[in-house]
């Protein structure tokens, strides 16, 4: 499989197939999710409508982690196997990271301030989402600063399989140290603990999103992969003018 | 959704704040991979050759394949 797709050309053919079919999958299944979570969710007990805001946050909570793994595992296939497509999926990634990471932190505050009084706390797991956000910025602009696109295709992968680290640590920052943030209540020991009328709807978000960040990543990669081809162009037009 | 419960502004500020992120990345994808096309197509229009003639890295020509 990731032989098959090593070639750039034959990528942007599936690609151009793909997209379409995913787009509108992703956009029922979004709408639909959004329907369940802002008219069929009941009011929680406690948080009443505030809950309403976890149909986000937790879904973007997730996938900021869940890109993160994918960008730095697809650094070790650009490693090991040296495949031609493995940095420019990373690459395309990492903004889409960046930005569910900083829906994460938005939405937990807007939920922070009328349920716990205060819109931040330092505590492990806000600590650590934090210091994710930089990560991803921090790659960026890796990325950004370094011309030959070899070169920072080698310093981004560092970056991403060290950052990975901090992955588990924001998982189990709930466990390992005493927060103010709850602890898992999807994947944990029992089941989750989650109401089925909350967590159908959280469940079709969590699927919305996760297809939404697949349809962003793909096509970022194909003006990535194009950007690429530019670029060739433009330096043998510049090699065949001198 | 009960508009007029207690605390729905920051239910619709996150909805806000969610719409506007992600809607700026569609257009943000949407605008980029526009550009790429449109300078692809006036590289083509000029003649320009697809490869150089010293080979470029691999990852940045993509012509590597493992076997």
């Amino acid at each position: 499989m990731f032989n098959y797709l090593a070639n750039p050309t034959r990528f942007l053919k599936i690609q151009a197939a793909v997209q379409p079919w995913l787009a509108a999958i992703t956009a029922i299944v979004m709408a639909y999710g959004l329907y369940l979570a802002l008219f069929v969710a009941p009011p929680d007990y406690q948080q009443g409508e505030t809950v309403r805001i976890m149909f986000i946050h937790v879904p973007a909570s997730s996938l900021a982690l869940g890109v993160y793994v994918f960008m730095a595992f697809a650094h070790a296939i650009g490693f090991i196997f040296r495949h031609p497509l493995a940095d420019a999926a990373a690459k395309s990634a990492a903004p889409i990271g960046a930005a569910l990471t900083f829906i994460s932190l938005a939405t937990g505050a807007l939920w922070g301030k009328p349920m716990w009084g205060a819109w931040w706390v330092w505590d492990a797991r806000l600590t650590s989402m934090f210091v994710l956000f930089l990560l991803y910025l921090g790659y960026i602009a890796v990325w950004q600063a370094v011309d030959e696109p070899h070169r920072a295709a080698r310093i981004a992968g560092v970056v991403a399989l060290v950052g990975v680290i901090n992955v588990p640590i924001i998982k189990f920052s709930v466990e390992w140290w005493n927060t103010l943030h709850q602890p898992a209540s999807l994947l944990r020991k029992g089941g989750p603990a989650v109401d089925p009328s909350i967590l159908t709807p959280l469940l079709w978000n969590m699927a919305g999103f996760a297809l939404l960040t697949a349809t962003l990543i793909l096509l970022a990669m194909r003006a990535e992969v194009l950007s690429r081809r530019v670029r060739q162009m433009e330096m043998a037009q510049v090699g065949r003018a001198g | 959704m009960d508009m007029a419960a207690k605390h729905i502004g920051f239910v619709l500020a996150a909805y806000g704040v969610a719409g506007v992120v992600i809607t700026g990345l569609i257009i943000g994808e949407w605008l980029r991979a526009r550009a790429v096309r449109r300078r692809l197509a006036e590289l083509e229009r000029l003649g320009a050759p697809r490869r150089a003639r010293t080979a470029a890295p691999a990852s940045e020509t993509g012509k590597e394949q493992t076997a």
